[in-house]
């Protein structure tokens, strides 16, 4: 769906590189510089909010202070977390 | 950054039970994700209460905040002191309804410093 050497995946390299777990980038306006991030790993469990956030900032930080990523929303899962919201979700 | 910058912020999220650094101003907020994390505030019972410091308006500050926090994205959100998050986690808290419940001790604290809540 994404063209290859899009900022779009560009960033899903980079976070599957840091981070073992699923990862889906969407480009929210068709600018390829919104994004929402939704992430779901093992490597969440037990840690809050802020770190996990923090975990997925951290690949990106260069991208994000220079502006090639202008906004970036994130939603990052425990894999237990994940899968109890889905079928919360999915009847 | 400069101390009394850091002073600033530091005197800030103390004297403030909410505080929230973001693009715009809490009537007029300009990006979506400080539009939102304000909305969840509100709706978690801090309306009235919010202190918004507009970073578009005082470049420094906008640098400083990113990293007082260790935070590289605003709005970022302070309650009784303390860094929450930005938008995703303001909200995220707010759907949880950890949000409500610490927007309300905060307010409760500010009226009867050290009593916890009271009626």
């Amino acid at each position: 769906m994404s063209e290859a050497g899009s900022v779009r995946e560009r960033v899903r390299e980079r976070l599957e590189r840091a981070i073992d777990g699923r990862v889906e980038v969407r480009d929210l306006t068709g600018t390829d510089d919104h994004f929402e991030v939704r992430v779901v790993s093992a490597a969440f469990e037990g840690k809050s909010l802020i770190e996990r956030h923090k975990m997925v900032y951290a690949p990106l930080l260069d991208w994000i202070e220079d502006d090639t990523v202008h906004a970036l929303s994130v939603r990052a899962y425990s894999p237990a977390q994940h899968d109890s919201f889905t079928q919360e979700n999915e009847p | 950054m400069k101390s009394d910058v850091k002073e600033r912020i530091d005197r800030e999220i103390r004297d403030n039970p909410i505080t929230i650094y973001m693009k715009g101003t809490e009537m007029f907020p300009r990006c979506g994700f400080s539009a939102a994390a304000v909305e969840a505030l509100r709706r978690a019972g801090a309306e009235g209460s919010i202190h918004s410091v507009d970073v578009l308006a005082d470049p420094e500050l906008w640098e400083s905040v990113k990293e007082y926090s260790d935070w590289p994205t605003i709005p970022q959100v302070y309650i009784a002191g303390e860094f929450v998050g930005g938008s995703d986690i303001t909200r995220e808290l707010f759907e949880s309804g950890e949000l409500q419940t610490r927007v309300r001790n905060a307010l409760a604290e500010r009226e009867a410093p050290g009593q916890g809540s009271v009626e």
